[in-house]
């Protein structure tokens, strides 16, 4: 259980009180992600196609080459073009050593999105359980999953030549599948339950149509990258995917721990919020589009990694508590950790275990993980359901 | 704080049987001279909010016809109003309308002479308190936490806790008399002390009007009297205006102001408890026999039998 800070009172309260929420359990947790993370992540550095000793990859990650050269490091951030309207550079970049450029520019990227989607997904589900008073809703409880599928197969499947927006598609699928379930559990309000169950609704009928799609697929390739989108996967990640997620992160995470506070009086209940002074339906969509957008970025680089939003702010929540502007931080560290870890999984697994060579897709790993910790979670704990 | 020391200098003759239209200026009249007679409860006790219903109409999309029909309510300025009535009778209906969680399909509510209707959320939240008869909380959030967003309606967008919000949380804290609980996490409190952690949260939002929902039920007696030793104290102690829905009629008359009786969504009667709690009342509205002594603490309610439709007329004394 958290450990919460001393009592505050009198003026030192004032004091302590902008940072007195970090507390003990908060900052473990932290730290204890960051580390798996760090850990991954130089797992993932270290293998791949061009033999490197690990000495050589972990040195190319702290190659002061790239790190101390601005021109470098916005290069990979905004892309080569707005680095030189940026800094004016216009010459050629200086020359990397191989091992740095294999690292920097083909494996350090994947363990970026991989963080960059594990702490959309993570702080998306924590969003959602808030929103609908539910610990076992995740970012696709209320259907961006199935929207997002649903248009990724139609893209590949039937406007082949639209696959280069492929990811801009599947995010705005997610979005619009949000929308239509907002739609269908409108009556004069909403409630928790109305929006599980348009969730559902548009899921079932999303999901069906999707599978339905299959079919007409023409060609095996078209299947497997389906199959790659639609249950998460970061093969072949690039800076280019870490440019696209790396905004929509930053304002989903900023927004949503603007918004703990209101998470946090939402977590009392409808009746009492809305009694405060909240208006619940204006501040229960605005959240939730917040969480959708965090979704919806990691959909546009990733696919439909699962798991991930479900487990993280479960495990986070055990650690710290309810506390919504804790839990947040904390997700935001626990859930890189728990993709960037699952990753090496996906990555390495085949070769390890099989001798073979392919990758699996990573949601395939966390939906391996995320079943047995539920089970662990209903054999242990009572209740299971209600923050 | 005894009920002698405010009951109203001029008795009101209760009108049994009030009929669903009586006009509004009837139920002004009947507030008016609850204002001062408090006056030897403090100095500024005779100041208070005006908060009144005038023929509300409310009732749920689900049920057939209204639940509360056509009915005024003047809540008496800085006293405490108790709604009292069987199951059903729409007590708990007309307190949600009047606090603006249920939009009513006729009629306003005022506070102060605005219409709550009409009001920004949270500019009604700073003014009018609500304290619901189901509260869920997460079981990790500690007391003073819980009683922190209390705050809400004071607190903009992106603001912390000010000076101001924080002695407000202690003065909630030491009113509801949880200060031993504050670091508590709430999960590990007992139901009483829970009601009363919810309690402090709703004076924390020091709001002029206070409603409370049923605030003694499921209690054990212990943390019954608490509940009422917070009521008698704001009662007392600050002008403001409380109106309380009571399962407990006992409670009603010992703690109230003034009582208003509901039965099938109409007021039958209303008036100082030593007015409304009668033993005709308790036999009309309630269904019950009982014998009703007058004390210094109010009408004493013994309970004897349920009376059975047909025996409601052979009553005897």
């Amino acid at each position: 259980m958290a450990e919460n800070v001393a009592p505050e009172s009198g003026s030192e309260a004032a004091e302590s009180a902008r940072f007195g929420w970090v507390d003990r359990s908060l900052l473990g947790l932290c730290l204890g992600s960051l580390a798996v993370t760090v850990a991954a992540g130089l797992v993932q550095v270290s293998f791949g196609s061009y033999s490197m000793s690990v000495a050589q990859a972990w040195r190319s990650v702290v190659d002061p080459a790239v790190l101390l050269d601005y021109r470098w490091v916005l290069n990979f951030l905004l892309g080569e073009g707005l680095m030189r309207t940026v800094t004016g550079f216009q010459g050629e970049l200086p020359e990397l050593a191989t091992p740095t450029l294999i690292v920097w520019t083909i494996r350090l990227p994947r363990v970026f999105v991989a963080g960059l989607v594990g702490a959309n997904l993570a702080v998306s589900g924590a969003i959602f359980q808030a929103v609908t008073r539910n610990e076992l809703a995740s970012p696709f409880v209320l259907g961006v999953s199935s929207g997002a599928g649903l248009l990724i197969l139609l893209t590949l499947v039937v406007f082949p030549m639209l696959a280069a927006a492929l990811p801009i598609i599947a995010a705005l699928g997610g979005m619009a599948a949000f929308v239509l379930v907002y739609v269908i559990a409108w009556k004069g309000g909403t409630s928790p339950v109305r929006l599980v169950l348009a969730g559902v609704i548009v899921g079932t009928v999303f999901q069906s149509l999707q599978t339905g799609l299959f079919f007409f697929a023409d060609s095996i390739g078209v299947v497997q990258s389906a199959i790659a989108w639609t249950t998460g996967s970061l093969t072949g990640v690039d800076w280019e995917q870490v440019r696209t997620a790396l905004p929509w992160s930053v304002v989903a995470v900023g927004l949503s721990l603007v918004g703990a506070r209101q998470l946090n009086v939402l977590l009392l209940g409808e009746r009492t919020a809305s009694s405060l002074g909240m208006n619940v339906e204006r501040m229960r969509f605005a959240l939730s589009a917040v969480g959708v957008l965090a979704a919806a970025a990691s959909i546009a680089v990733a696919g439909i990694v699962g798991f991930v939003g479900l487990i993280v702010p479960h495990v986070v929540r055990n650690v710290v508590g309810s506390d919504y502007r804790r839990l947040v931080v904390g997700c935001v560290f626990a859930g890189p950790a728990l993709l960037v870890a699952a990753d090496v999984g996906a990555r390495l697994a085949i070769p390890v275990l099989t001798g073979g060579s392919g990758q699996l897709p990573v949601g395939i790993v966390t939906g391996l993980v995320g079943g047995p910790y539920f089970l662990y979670l209903m054999r242990k704990q009572e209740q299971l359901g209600e923050i | 704080m005894s009920q002698s020391d405010t009951t109203p200098t001029e008795p009101h003759h209760p009108d049994e049987h009030t009929d669903c239209d009586e006009s509004p200026d009837a139920q002004s009249a009947l507030a008016a001279p609850a204002i001062g007679t408090d006056a030897a409860a403090g100095a500024d006790a005779a100041e208070g909010t005006p908060f009144e219903a005038e023929d509300l109409v409310v009732g749920y999309p689900t049920s057939n016809g209204p639940v509360v029909d056509g009915e005024s309510l003047v809540a008496a300025p800085g006293e405490v109003t108790a709604l009292v009535g069987p199951n059903g009778s729409g007590k708990s209906t007309l307190l949600k309308a009047m606090a603006d969680q249920l939009a009513p399909e006729a009629g306003a509510v005022r506070i102060d002479g605005s219409e709550v209707a009409d009001m920004d959320a949270k500019d009604l939240a700073r003014r009018l308190g609500l304290l619901s008869q189901e509260n869920v909380a997460p079981d990790s959030i500690t007391v003073r936490k819980l009683v922190e967003h209390g705050r809400y309606p004071h607190r903009g967008f992106f603001d912390g806790l000010t000076e101001e919000d924080r002695a407000a949380v202690d003065r909630a804290i030491d009113l509801a008399g949880v200060d031993h609980l504050r670091d508590r996490d709430v999960g590990s409190l007992s139901g009483g002390q829970k009601q009363l952690v919810w309690i402090a949260m709703v004076l924390a939002q020091e709001t002029d009007v206070l409603l409370l929902d049923e605030p003694t039920t499921f209690l054990d007696m212990h943390h019954q009297l608490e509940v009422m030793e917070i009521i008698e104290t704001l009662r007392a102690e600050s002008d403001k205006t409380v109106v309380v829905v009571l399962h407990d009629l006992q409670q009603a008359a010992r703690l109230a102001d003034r009582v208003v009786a509901l039965q099938d969504g109409a007021v039958r009667s209303r008036g100082s408890p030593e007015a409304v709690v009668t033993e005709d009342l308790l036999a009309d509205v309630f269904g019950i026999e009982a014998d009703v002594v007058p004390t210094d603490r109010g009408p004493q309610i013994t309970p004897l039998r349920p009376l059975h439709d047909d025996g409601g007329t052979d009553r005897h004394d």
